[in-house]
């Protein structure tokens, strides 16, 4: 009887976002019978069974209560209000307007909308989500900034650069004497076969520098977590952001999130938000990181729609000299692929010369294939053709 | 790495623990305040022979859980510490290739046959044990405790090794064969979360998610690391770092701060904290400029208000 009762209290676990796998199922079985049925041990017995991370850890208990407590089948989600998960309906496809959606929720939302793009390629039905992808980025509404952050998680997974460790045998630059001593072991001490190393690609240093002025904040919400989600690139970019002036901010967002970043920088500097001043912007951070950050060794992504107020001549040295500077610069243009606003990005027209790659990226579709020649640029140093 | 030996303490602890109340009762005897949760989870792990994952912010007391059941059994603690770039011969086994040649030449003086030379170099007193095997190739008939540290440092590949070790607790060495644990040692792994770990691990191991203490556990954890320490101190030590975790700090204070703190107050010989003193010793508690300016900025006699003082 009460195998039954974990076997259902399980589903309804997984029906709420828990993945307890069958393997979990067991262990909890196994647990209860070493615990007994005290309420209190028999909950806790559970909990370290079937919790695989902190939000399910945080979630447990709750929906123990409401399970055993026999209100579930009123009203679940209700109960979940308070909780950072929040979800309508049984399938958690539609959001609501809300200031916080929980990565579970949007791990579900990114399943559904997975599911649905795949169905679209078969069918010509609409979507809400194949139009997440086509929608431009500027025109997201707060709900759909949410959903698109977790979307880009799974539209970059193919272009994720694979890093290995490992220096690789078989290659020509330096005699491996461990693994030769090795094989020579087998042959009474006679090296017979000569091992090499070759030394292992390095990923090039992605350097984010972002324009956070009133008109991009929208775009960045979405830009920049997807950049930084980038794995084996993201966690070691360095991010700058910059309005009137530039800061570095890669040691705050690695503490606390990108929107709580930027409230502190405003915070800290009153007139942060007076208007875009590229050139200032770029002479500070070449300046300040030019020697440390900037090298052949990075590839440079600026985030901006080329709005600009700042003296022009400055921003022509500025970014010659961080063309000169570094591997490849990339301009990422949210407005590019609109000929009616990009006649406004006047410093991108000004730059173009030191831009080794100008990319659209208005909507997600298009920030896939950012990513896809990001990729390409950070492991191999190649891209396929500028501009 | 490191492994770390304990002089025997409770050799019929095991024995005696029955109940998950008598573990606890236990832990609190070798200095480690805890919760019933976490206490089930440990019971549980010992009883299903399961590793734990334990997860939580840094300094919340997790390897110290490996390090006490350790003391508790008196069994050793074998201690992997894990890193980029951690690989299966760092952790695992690895052959004493000096020592090999050195006998190779012992041998071929005495005109030895080459046939049995090939043998005999990959006799077991080559090997060199690495953690990992040192758990498993236990000859000891009480269970090593096993602690993987910071899981969460090291690559997805070794993560993957990980999982073929611990679901069987057996290695294949070529050379000499395949070597299974007599007695599976107790495996606790921990994680601080600056990656997440890969489900297929978490899936062979129970989980418990360790939080910042409540006041009053807070204190006892106090008390029980630094018995000196006079209550009144302990209680506003507690309830200052409270009050300071409840802050937008980059890194909030864990159990492990306050101790230290405490211990630098009791060094300083302060019977009772005053914002001086919060002021000169405030890198015992916050390790990041930007905490300590937000923290003078906010005003430290601001902190000592609900004191009373």
């Amino acid at each position: 009887m009460i195998g039954k009762k974990i076997v259902h209290f399980v589903s309804f676990l997984r029906e709420m976002g828990f993945r307890a796998p069958q393997s979990a199922l067991l262990n909890s079985a196994e647990a209860v019978i070493n615990i007994g049925l005290e309420k209190e041990y028999f909950q806790d017995a559970l909990k370290c069974a079937l919790c695989s991370d902190q939000w399910e850890w945080s979630n447990f208990d709750k929906l123990f209560d409401l399970y055993f407590c026999g209100s579930h089948q009123k009203s679940p989600h209700k109960e979940l209000q308070d909780s950072p998960i929040r979800v309508e309906g049984k399938v958690p496809g539609i959001l609501r307007e809300t200031d916080r959606l929980d990565k579970k929720v949007c791990s579900v939302v990114v399943e559904e909308v997975n599911y649905q793009i795949l169905d679209l390629a078969s069918s010509l039905g609409y979507s809400p989500f194949s139009a997440l992808v086509r929608k431009e980025i500027q025109s997201f509404s707060n709900t759909e900034i949410q959903a698109a952050q977790a979307l880009i998680k799974n539209i970059m997974r193919p272009f994720r650069p694979q890093r290995t460790r490992r220096l690789k045998r078989r290659g020509k630059n330096r005699l491996d004497l461990k693994y030769t001593m090795r094989a020579a072991l087998k042959n009474h001490g006679w090296p017979l076969r000569i091992f090499y190393l070759s030394k292992k690609k390095r990923l090039k240093r992605l350097v984010i520098i972002a324009d956070v002025s009133g008109s991009m904040q929208r775009f960045n919400a979405v830009v920049i977590p997807f950049l930084l989600g980038l794995k084996g690139i993201g966690p070691k970019a360095e991010v700058f952001v910059f309005s009137t002036k530039a800061k570095r901010i890669t040691e705050l967002i690695r503490h606390v999130s990108l929107q709580d970043a930027l409230k502190r920088i405003t915070g800290e500097t009153p007139d942060w938000s007076g208007g875009t001043r590229i050139g200032e912007s770029l002479s500070f951070i070449n300046k300040v990181y030019g020697k440390t950050l900037l090298n052949k060794g990075s590839v440079v992504a600026i985030i901006s729609d080329g709005w600009d107020l700042g003296p022009k001549p400055m921003l022509l040295k500025e970014m010659r000299t961080l063309h000169e500077r570094v591997h490849r610069v990339l301009w990422v243009n949210p407005i590019a692929g609109d000929p009616k606003l990009s006649v406004m990005s006047q410093a991108v027209k000004i730059c173009m010369p030191y831009i080794d790659y100008h990319l659209p990226a208005g909507s997600l579709k298009e920030l896939s294939k950012a990513a896809s020649l990001l990729g390409r640029l950070l492991t191999n140093g190649k891209g396929l053709l500028r501009r | 790495m490191k492994v770390q030996e304990n002089k025997l303490m409770g050799s019929e602890m095991w024995e005696e623990i029955e109940t998950i109340e008598d573990l606890e009762r236990a832990l609190r005897s070798v200095g480690y305040v805890t919760e019933r949760s976490l206490s089930t989870a440990i019971f549980l792990s010992l009883r299903l022979n399961k590793p734990l994952f334990l997860e939580g912010e840094p300094g919340v007391g997790k390897t110290d859980v490996a390090i006490r059941i350790s003391k508790l059994f008196g069994t050793r603690l074998i201690r992997l510490q894990c890193y980029e770039g951690i690989d299966a011969s760092s952790a695992l086994y690895d052959w004493d290739y000096p020592r090999q040649l050195l006998f190779i030449r012992l041998l071929e003086t005495e005109a030895a046959d080459r046939s049995q030379i090939a043998k005999d170099i990959y006799d077991k007193r080559f090997l060199i044990k690495r953690p990992l095997l040192d758990a498993i190739w236990n000859q000891e008939s009480r269970p090593p405790v096993l602690l993987i540290d910071e899981v969460d440092r090291s690559d997805e590949e070794f993560e993957a090794f990980l999982l073929e070790v611990l679901s069987d607790f057996q290695v294949t060495i070529p050379e000499i064969g395949t070597l299974k644990a007599q007695v599976p040692p107790y495996v606790i792994i921990t994680s601080n979360r600056t990656r997440d770990v890969h489900d297929a691990l978490k899936r062979r191991c129970l989980y418990h998610w360790i939080g910042y203490p409540d006041p009053e556990k807070e204190y006892q954890i106090l008390l029980s690391h630094i018995p000196d320490i006079e209550e009144r101190l302990a209680r506003q030590v507690v309830n200052l770092i409270q009050k300071i975790r409840t802050m937008e700090l980059l890194k909030k204070p864990g159990v492990s701060e306050s101790i230290d703190w405490a211990r630098a107050l009791l060094q300083l010989q302060a019977g009772e904290i005053t914002p001086s003193l919060i002021e000169s010793t405030l890198g015992c508690i916050v390790k990041y400029k930007e905490d300590h300016e937000l923290l003078r900025e906010k005003g430290i006699p601001s902190l000592m208000e609900p004191l009373g003082t």
